[in-house]
């Protein structure tokens, strides 16, 4: 039997290190040159093996982590990925397309409407107790859409906070105080301050009246008059 | 006329705070896996690159990308296969893009003969052996490559390599036996020069 045969088997069982199939063993023992190669093999997995472990197993040097968070404090917050313009491009066409479909729907429905509109007109007179009218029946409020869009009022009415108009310019110093505000628990702040004034008695203090001096209207205009003179 | 603005300045702050919240819950969740994945992002890197400053920009570098993208991750579990493709991925470009490769490729030669051949221990420790090997992973395919890396780094079983690579672990073993073969068959010439029959 040639060599060539337990080739495969002894290169497998060198590199699993497993112990060789019986028949494999019986010609190794048996053939000097398989012994050679397989002890051969046996060494250079070893080696590698011991290699690989030794170059992928190296210690980061001790400032890597310390640098890493550096630059992670440095690094602002993560920002979504800036949307292309094709993206806008998609979704605007995507968006008239929808408007079209819609608005040629509606006309089909309106076509449809209107003929089966005259093809209801035309039955017998006997007919017309039951008959209900087509455009009453599409007019009349949908119950359970009003009830939904009351209680999405509702929702939205509760949900809403106080809404301030400001000038352009001063909108985002407002935005960024509010947020101040929240940061350092300042509704509670805003509140004391509250209570104090509530507190505090109205102190108004005593208008002084100065001494009155009446005059007669006829008075003052005879000497209006001597002066014109 | 001057311009005003109908703004909610609660609800903006509100939202402005919960934002801030959020980013710092993930960071502190990113800080916290840092110290288990960051020397593996490094081991990685310095696998494919073999020198130590380039494997250490590479895993920074990877680990900043990897905090940047952590929004789109979503099973927190493959966060380290994750991690370990990213490196591995930036590792190559660095690697294809330095000129060293190809000053390594021209000093690649045969090696000399020797007269009895060594041991396991002696062969690992030899420079030239060790040159040899690493041009021999070089010449690797990246999927054979990888798992030999990560099967050889930090005692990892083959589950977890099979894990991280979101690979079945019998694809794993088998591309581990025929990694190695390859390896061992280019590097059977410093044992060996006998021929089968």
């Amino acid at each position: 039997m040639l060599c060539d045969e337990y080739k495969d088997a002894l290169t497998e069982a060198a590199a699993s290190g497993a112990a060789l199939p019986s028949y494999v063993r019986e010609h190794v023992n048996s053939c000097a040159h398989c012994q050679r190669m397989f002890a051969a093999r046996q060494v250079v997995f070893a080696a590698v093996d011991m290699r690989l472990h030794t170059i992928n197993n190296v210690e980061p040097p001790s400032s890597f982590l310390p640098a890493l968070k550096a630059k992670l404090a440095a690094e602002t917050h993560p920002r979504r990925p800036p949307i292309h313009s094709w993206a806008f491009a998609c979704a605007a066409a995507t968006l008239v397309l929808a408007v079209a479909l819609i608005g040629l729907r509606r006309d089909q429905g309106g076509q449809i409407g209107a003929e089966s509109l005259s093809r209801r007109e035309k039955p017998a007179a006997g007919a017309n107790a039951l008959k209900v009218d087509p455009i009453q029946v599409s007019k009349a409020p949908d119950p359970m859409g009003v009830a939904k869009a009351r209680m999405q009022q509702n929702l939205s009415a509760a949900s809403h906070d106080p809404e301030v108009l400001v000038p352009r310019e001063e909108e985002e110093y407002l935005e960024s105080y509010y947020s101040r505000v929240r940061k350092r628990d300042g509704m509670n702040v805003v509140l004391a301050g509250q209570q104090e004034t509530r507190a505090k008695a109205l102190q108004i203090e005593q208008i002084e009246v100065k001494e009155l001096k009446i005059e007669s209207l006829d008075e003052e205009a005879e000497l209006q008059g001597t002066n014109g003179r | 006329m001057q311009e005003l603005v109908l703004i909610q300045p609660i609800r903006a702050a509100d939202e402005k705070w919960t934002q801030e919240a959020a980013h710092a819950a993930r960071r502190r969740e990113f800080e916290a896996r840092l110290a288990e994945c960051g020397p593996l992002a490094y081991r990685v890197a310095r696998g494919v690159l073999r020198n130590d400053a380039d494997a250490e920009d590479v895993a920074q570098e990877a680990l900043l990308r990897a905090y940047r993208r952590f929004d789109r991750l979503r099973d927190p579990l493959r966060f380290r296969g994750w991690l370990v493709r990213i490196v591995f991925r930036l590792a190559l470009d660095r690697a294809r893009s330095s000129k060293r490769r190809e000053l390594r490729e021209t000093e690649w030669a045969q090696p000399a003969r020797r007269g009895a051949p060594p041991n396991a221990e002696e062969l690992a420790a030899s420079s030239e052996f060790q040159a040899h090997l690493e041009r021999a992973l070089e010449a690797l395919p990246e999927k054979l490559r990888l798992v030999l890396l990560l099967a050889a780094m930090e005692e990892h079983t083959l589950e977890e390599v099979a894990g991280m690579l979101g690979l079945p672990v019998g694809t794993v073993k088998s591309r581990l036996f025929v990694g190695r073969k390859k390896l061992a068959e280019k590097l059977q010439c410093y044992v060996t020069n006998t021929k089968t029959r």
